[in-house]
C-alpha cells in the first residue's frame, strides 16, 4: 500500500479497515470506527493505559493469546475482532469474574442505574455464576475524608481513583495496599483523603465503591435533571451538570469541555452547593428602623432603595454613590448596575473585587487560553502562594504539561506544590517583589527560552505595575500571559462596566467626601478586604448604605438595608472566565422565596430610577452586546454548551513602555496572609468542607531555627496592627523570612514573627 | 553468626555468604532524614530511593510504624500513604512489631510441592501460633512469604533473614529448640 | 303480533323478575371475593424480624408507567435502623388515583417488598387522600386480609339467564 503515510496505520477491526495516526491505542481505533470496546479501567485523562481491569480483551489474528485492547497499540494490517466468539468468551469470563467478589447491592448502591458495570454486565456479562462459595467481605462502607465514602467489596480494583490520586492530583493520598487479591484501596492509617480534587475519584470510579457522602441515596439517575450550568466559585469557570431532584440541588458534576477544565472539577465547586439552604441565607428584604434590622418585602424594598439613591444624589450631586461590587455577579447583573451608576447616579466610582483589576486592559493583546498550557514548552508560575488557592484546576493542566515534557519555573517565596514537580525548577522571590524578580529572570538565564510557546501564569494580584512587566516580557519573548483574577468574573464585571475604580481610588474619594452613599454588591469590604477600617468608616458616615448579597457578612451590620440576591445556582446569565471565555450559567433550582433575581432586582430598581431597562436576561445580554465592546458580536443563543472566547484586542503592536521597578530586597520579615481556597461564605455553608482549610502558620527552616520552634509549636506573627497566634509549619523549601499564612483579608507587607509564650492552663 | 554456625543449626545449608549485605550506612549515627538523603542520591528519580529508604527506617524503628512512615514520607518528599502503599506490597517489611525471631516461610510454589504446608503446620505446633501472629513471650513471629528464589532447596525457611534451606517439617522442631536456647540467657 | 300481545310479554319478564332473589350485591355489607391473583391496593411487607423489606431503591417508580410512585430514600443509622441494608425508604407514596394496578411495580422490585394486595375499597372524599404514604400501604404485622379471597372454582358470579342486555 504505497499511499500509505508513514505515521498512520490501518488496520481492520471486526471487518471494518479504518487508518488511524500510530501509536493510537486499539480501543480509540476501534471507536474511530465505530466499534465500543467495554472498557472500566481506561481512562486517557488519567495517562497511559495499565490493563488492569482485563475488560477490553479483544482476539487480534496472528497472536495466540486473547489482548488488552487499551494497552495494544495499533500496527499496519492488524487484524482485531472484539466481538468473535473467543473474545465474547474471554469478556464474559472477565465479568464472571469481577463479579464473584462484587455484592448484589444495586439495589442500594448509588452507583445503580449509571454503573459501567451494570451496563456491561447487562450488554457482556454471562447472566449467572457459577461461584457457590461466600463472597469476600469487608467493613461497609468506609468513610475515606468526610466528603467520601469508599464499599471495598463493590471495588473491582481498576485503579482508576489511584490512578487519579497519583498522576493526576499528585496528591498521593489514596494508594493500594497490599498485593494481589488482598489488594485494598485506602487512605494512609485512617487520614482523611484531604486534597482538593478528591471528589473526582468519585466520579471515576466505574462501581459504587467511591460514592459522595452528600448525594449518599438522594435519587436515582431516572429521577434527576442534570442543568448544564457553570461553576461560579473561581474565574475558571469550570463546565458542570448539577443534578436536581424534588427541585433541590443534589450533587454537583463536572461537564467535561477540554477547553477549560478537562473534566475535572475541585471539591469547592462540587460540594459547596449546600450552602444553598445555609441558614447564613438572607431570604427577606431588610431595612434598618428603629428596632433594628425589620422584614419588608421585595417592591416596598426596592421604592425605599429607589427613594433614598435618589435622594443621595438630589442632596450631594452626582457621582456621590459608589458600587462596590464582589465581581461574582453575572455580567448581565453587573450591566445593569453599571447603566445605574452611569445613566440614574451620576457615574460614581465602581469598585469590582479586593483587587480591584487594574491594567487588564494592557495584557488582552497578550493573553493565553487555558488549553494553551497543554502546548507550552515553558510554564512560569508568578506568585507567592499555592495556585490551587487562585485557579484551582489549571494545577491539573500544569501536572499534565509537565508529564508531556514541558518544562515548569516557579518565581515566588518556594513551598507551593508546583516547586515540587520533577521538571521544575525555582526562583527565588521576596513577596511583593515578585514581578522585579520575573522581570529580571527574563532578562536572565533562569527563564532562558521564553518563546511564544510559554505561557506566563501570574498567581496574584494584579496591579498596573505588575501589568507593565508582564506586557514588557510578552511583548519582547512573544510569549502569552493568563493572570488569575480573584473574583469569578471580575473580567466579566470589568467588561460590562462594573469596575471603573481600584479599591485606593474608591476609598481616596470616600475620604475626600465625595461619596455619601454605598451599594455593595456581594462584596463584603469591612470582614474582608483590606483596609477594612477605613470601609467601615464610610459604611458608618454613609447616608445609605445597601447591601445586595446571599449572605449575612461582616459588612451587614452596618447596611441600612439589605436585599437578599441568588447564589450561581439560581442565576441565569453569562460569566467570562480568566481566558475571556463567556459561558452560560443556568438557574437550576430557583431562589429561596423572598429572593429576588438578579437581574429583576437591577431592572426594577433601574426602572424606578427612570431607565428603560430588559429585566429577562437574553434581553440584557443583547442589550450588553449592544453597548459595551468587549460583547459586541455576540449572541445569547451564540454562546452554547461550552461558551465562546471573543478574539481579544489585538495590541497597537508598539513596545510597551519599560517598565521601572524598585530595586532591593525588602528587609526583615514579610507576612503573606492570603485567602485559601476553602474559604468564604459559601464554603461556610458547607460543613464538610471544612477539614480541608489549611491552618498553621508556615515559616521558613532557618527562622525556625533561629526563634528556637519545630512544626506543632505555637508562633505569634503580628501584621497589620493585628496579631495572629497558631501552630508552627516549618518548610524546608521556604524563603528565608517569609511568614505565610491563610487569612481572611488579604495581606502582603511588614510583619514580626515570635515564638508564642507557653500557654497558661487558664488561657 | 558464622556460617559454619549457620551449618550447624538444625541442619540448614547456608548457600551465600552473607544476606543481606549489610547497609553501606549500618554504623551510621546521623539522623534518619540525612541518611535518606544520601540514598536519594544515588537514584535518578527520588521514587526509586522509596524501597531503601524504607529499609533505614525499618532498621531505625524495629518496624514500620506510622511514624516511620511519616519519617520516610518527610525525607524522600513523598506521602505517607504512598510509602506504606510500596511496603505492603513486599514482605519484607513488617508493618507490625514482631517478636524476637521472625520466621517466614515460604509457601510458593515450588516449596509447596516439597512440603512447605508440612513446614509450616510443624512450626504452628511447635510455637502454638499462626501466620501472622507473634508468641506470647514475644519470641518468635511466624510469616508466610513469596518466592525467596531458593527453590531447588526447598521448603525455604527465613529466621530474621537467614536462609534455612531445605527445612522439611521434620527438622523444625530441633530449630526452634535451638533458637529458644539461644535467646535464654538474655531471657 | 299487536302492540298488547308485545306489551304483556315484556312485562311479563318484568314481573317475572319481581319474584325472583335480586342479583345486586348489597357492597358495604357483603364483599365480594377476588381472584387470587387480583391486583388491588399494594402493600409494603416486612422481613420477619419486623425490619422493612423495602430498600428504596426507587425501581418500582422506575417500572410505574403512570408515575405514581415517589420514592425518597435515606441512610440507615444505628439507632434508628428500618430495614437491613444501608438504605431504606423515608418516604414512599403511591397516588392511588394515578395508579393503574399493573403491578409492573411488584415485577421490579428485588426484595419482594411491595406486592399488590386484594383490597380494592379505595374510595376518598378528596385526591390528596388518595396520595397513600409509607405508614399506609407498610403491613403492620402478620394480620389477616381485609377482603375474602375465594377458591378458584366455583366462583360466585351470578348466574345469568338471560343473557347480557
Amino acid at each position: 500500500m504505497a499511499t500509505v503515510e508513514t505515521d498512520t496505520v490501518t488496520l481492520s477491526i471486526n471487518d471494518r479497515e479504518v487508518t488511524v495516526p500510530k501509536g493510537m491505542s486499539l480501543v480509540e481505533a476501534a471507536a474511530e470506527a465505530g466499534i465500543e470496546v467495554p472498557v472500566f479501567c481506561y481512562e486517557p485523562r488519567l495517562g497511559a493505559a495499565v490493563g488492569a481491569c482485563r475488560m477490553c480483551l479483544v482476539e487480534i489474528e496472528g497472536i495466540p493469546k486473547l489482548q488488552t485492547a487499551c494497552t495494544t497499540p495499533v500496527t499496519d494490517g492488524m487484524v482485531v475482532h472484539s466481538h468473535s466468539d473467543r473474545a465474547r468468551e474471554g469478556q464474559d469470563a472477565v465479568l464472571e469474574f469481577l463479579l464473584i467478589n462484587h455484592p448484589l447491592d444495586c439495589p442500594i448502591c448509588d452507583k445503580g442505574g449509571e454503573c459501567p458495570l451494570q451496563d456491561l454486565t447487562f450488554r457482556y456479562g454471562p447472566g449467572s455464576t457459577r461461584m457457590t462459595l461466600p463472597k469476600r467481605t469487608h467493613t461497609k462502607p468506609v468513610p475515606i475524608s468526610p466528603l467520601i465514602k469508599l464499599d471495598r467489596e463493590r471495588c473491582i480494583l481498576c485503579y482508576r481513583c489511584t490512578r487519579f490520586s497519583e498522576d493526576v492530583s499528585g496528591d498521593l493520598q489514596l494508594v493500594t495496599e497490599h498485593r494481589g487479591a488482598n489488594s485494598i484501596i485506602t487512605t494512609f492509617e485512617g487520614r482523611p483523603y484531604d486534597g482538593e480534587f478528591s471528589g473526582n475519584v468519585t466520579e471515576l470510579c466505574p462501581v459504587g465503591a467511591l460514592t459522595s457522602i452528600s448525594y449518599r441515596f438522594r435519587g436515582r439517575p431516572w429521577e434527576i435533571q442534570n442543568i448544564p450550568t457553570v461553576c461560579g466559585e473561581c474565574p475558571i469557570g469550570c463546565n458542570t451538570y448539577a443534578t436536581i431532584r424534588e427541585g433541590q440541588v443534589a450533587r454537583v458534576l463536572s461537564r467535561n469541555n477540554p477547553a477549560v477544565d478537562d473534566g475535572w472539577l475541585c471539591d469547592r465547586g462540587r460540594y459547596t452547593f449546600p450552602s444553598l439552604e445555609s441558614e447564613q441565607r438572607i431570604t427577606t428584604p431588610l431595612i434598618r428602623g428603629g428596632r433594628g434590622l425589620e422584614p419588608v418585602d421585595g417592591s416596598t424594598a426596592l421604592d425605599h432603595i429607589a427613594d433614598r439613591l435618589r435622594a443621595a444624589v438630589e442632596r450631594f450631586g452626582p457621582g456621590s454613590v459608589a458600587i462596590i461590587a464582589s465581581g461574582d455577579q453575572t455580567s448581565e447583573e453587573a450591566h445593569l448596575w453599571a447603566r445605574i451608576q452611569e445613566q440614574a447616579l451620576g457615574g460614581g466610582p465602581i469598585v469590582c473585587g479586593p483587587e480591584g483589576g487594574a491594567g487588564w486592559g494592557e495584557l488582552a493583546a497578550h493573553s493565553a487560553t487555558i488549553a494553551d498550557l497543554d502546548d507550552a514548552d515553558l510554564i512560569v508560575v508568578a506568585g507567592a502562594t499555592d495556585l490551587v488557592h487562585r485557579a484551582p484546576i489549571l494545577e491539573l493542566r500544569i501536572r499534565r504539561a509537565v508529564d508531556r515534557g514541558a518544562r515548569v519555573v516557579t518565581i515566588g517565596a518556594g513551598a507551593t506544590r508546583l516547586d515540587t514537580l520533577h521538571a521544575a525548577e525555582h526562583v527565588s522571590a521576596a513577596p511583593g517583589t515578585t514581578h522585579a524578580a520575573l522581570l529580571a529572570a527574563s532578562q536572565g538565564v533562569a527563564l532562558k527560552g521564553l518563546s511564544d510557546r510559554s505561557v506566563i501564569l501570574w498567581n496574584g494580584r494584579m496591579s498596573a505595575p505588575v501589568a507593565t512587566v508582564l506586557a514588557h516580557v510578552a511583548h519582547a519573548s512573544g510569549c502569552r500571559v493568563l493572570p488569575t483574577p480573584l473574583a469569578a468574573n471580575e473580567l466579566g464585571c470589568q467588561a460590562a462596566g462594573l469596575g471603573t475604580h481600584t479599591p485606593a481610588e474608591a476609598l481616596e474619594a470616600v475620604e475626600q467626601g465625595r461619596v455619601k452613599a454605598v451599594v455593595l454588591l456581594g462584596a463584603d469590604p469591612v470582614g474582608g478586604w483590606p483596609g477594612g477600617d477605613r470601609w467601615r468608616g464610610l459604611m458608618e458616615r454613609a447616608f445609605f448604605a445597601l447591601q445586595v448579597s446571599p449572605f449575612q457578612t461582616g459588612s451587614s451590620g452596618w447596611a441600612t438595608t439589605i436585599v437578599p440576591s441568588p447564589m450561581p445556582l439560581e442565576k441565569e446569565g453569562t460569566m467570562t472566565n480568566i481566558e475571556g471565555r463567556v459561558q452560560r450559567l443556568r438557574a437550576a433550582v430557583p431562589p429561596p422565596p423572598g429572593v429576588l433575581d438578579g437581574i429583576v432586582l437591577a431592572a426594577e430598581l433601574g426602572r424606578r430610577l427612570g431607565l428603560d431597562m430588559p429585566d429577562q436576561p437574553p434581553a440584557v445580554f443583547a442589550d450588553m452586546a449592544g453597548s459595551r465592546a468587549a460583547f459586541a458580536g455576540l449572541t445569547w443563543a451564540g454562546i452554547g454548551e461550552r461558551g465562546v472566547r471573543p478574539e481579544p484586542a489585538s495590541g497597537s503592536g508598539q513596545a510597551p513602555p519599560a517598565p521601572h521597578v524598585a530595586e532591593g530586597e525588602p528587609e526583615g520579615t514579610i507576612v503573606v496572609g492570603y485567602r485559601q481556597l476553602m474559604s468564604g461564605p459559601t464554603v461556610e455553608g458547607a460543613p464538610a468542607l471544612h477539614f480541608q482549610r489549611r491552618s498553621g502558620i508556615e515559616i521558613s527552616h532557618d527562622d525556625a531555627q533561629q526563634i528556637g520552634v519545630a512544626t506543632g509549636d505555637r508562633v505569634e506573627v503580628s501584621f497589620a496592627g493585628a496579631s495572629l497566634t497558631g501552630a508552627a509549619l516549618v518548610q524546608r523549601r521556604l524563603r528565608r523570612g517569609v511568614v505565610r499564612l491563610a487569612t481572611a483579608v488579604p495581606y502582603v507587607g511588614p510583619g514580626e514573627l515570635r515564638a508564642a509564650p507557653e500557654e497558661t492552663a487558664d488561657a | 553468626m558464622e556460617p559454619s554456625d549457620a551449618q550447624t543449626l538444625a541442619g540448614a545449608r547456608e548457600t551465600r555468604p552473607t544476606w543481606p549485605a549489610p547497609l553501606p550506612a549500618s554504623d551510621d549515627t546521623r539522623p534518619l532524614y540525612d541518611r535518606i538523603q544520601d540514598v536519594i542520591a544515588l537514584y535518578p528519580e527520588r521514587k526509586s530511593a522509596v524501597v531503601p529508604a524504607l529499609r533505614l527506617a525499618q532498621d531505625e524503628y524495629g518496624w514500620l510504624s506510622e511514624q516511620a512512615f511519616d519519617a520516610v514520607a518527610d525525607a524522600t518528599g513523598f506521602t505517607p500513604a504512598f510509602c506504606k502503599s510500596v511496603a505492603s506490597f513486599y514482605d519484607m517489611f513488617r508493618l507490625t512489631p514482631t517478636g524476637r525471631y521472625e520466621i517466614c516461610v515460604c509457601t510458593n510454589v515450588s516449596c509447596a510441592l516439597v512440603g512447605a504446608a508440612g513446614t509450616m503446620r510443624a512450626f504452628e505446633r511447635e510455637l502454638g501460633i499462626h501466620p501472622g501472629e507473634t508468641s506470647e513471650d514475644g519470641l518468635f513471629t511466624l510469616k508466610t512469604v513469596e518466592c525467596y528464589g531458593g527453590c531447588g532447596w526447598g521448603p525455604v525457611v527465613s529466621v530474621n533473614e537467614r536462609y534455612h534451606e531445605p527445612l522439611p517439617a521434620e527438622q523444625v522442631p530441633e530449630l526452634v529448640a535451638r533458637l529458644r536456647a539461644d535467646a535464654e540467657p538474655d531471657a | 303480533m299487536s302492540p298488547v300481545t308485545d306489551n304483556l310479554k315484556g312485562f311479563s319478564v318484568t314481573f317475572r323478575h319481581l319474584f325472583r332473589k335480586p342479583v345486586t350485591q348489597q357492597f358495604p355489607e357483603y364483599k365480594r371475593p377476588v381472584y387470587p391473583r387480583f391486583r388491588g391496593r399494594h402493600r409494603l411487607h416486612r422481613h420477619e424480624n419486623g425490619l422493612e423489606k423495602c430498600v428504596g431503591c426507587s425501581l418500582c417508580a422506575a417500572a410505574c408507567p403512570a408515575d405514581c410512585i415517589r420514592v425518597v430514600a435515606a441512610e440507615n443509622t444505628p439507632e434508628e435502623r428500618y430495614s437491613p441494608g444501608e438504605r431504606y425508604a423515608r418516604i414512599y407514596e403511591i397516588n392511588m388515583s394515578r395508579c393503574i394496578f399493573c403491578g409492573y411495580c411488584e415485577l421490579a422490585c428485588p426484595f419482594d417488598a411491595i406486592t399488590l394486595g386484594h383490597d380494592y375499597e379505595l374510595a376518598e372524599m378528596s385526591r390528596d387522600a388518595l396520595v397513600y404514604t409509607k405508614q399506609m400501604l407498610l403491613e403492620p404485622g402478620p394480620e389477616a386480609r381485609r377482603t375474602p379471597v375465594a377458591p378458584v372454582d366455583p366462583y360466585d358470579i351470578p348466574a345469568q339467564e338471560d343473557g347480557p342486555a
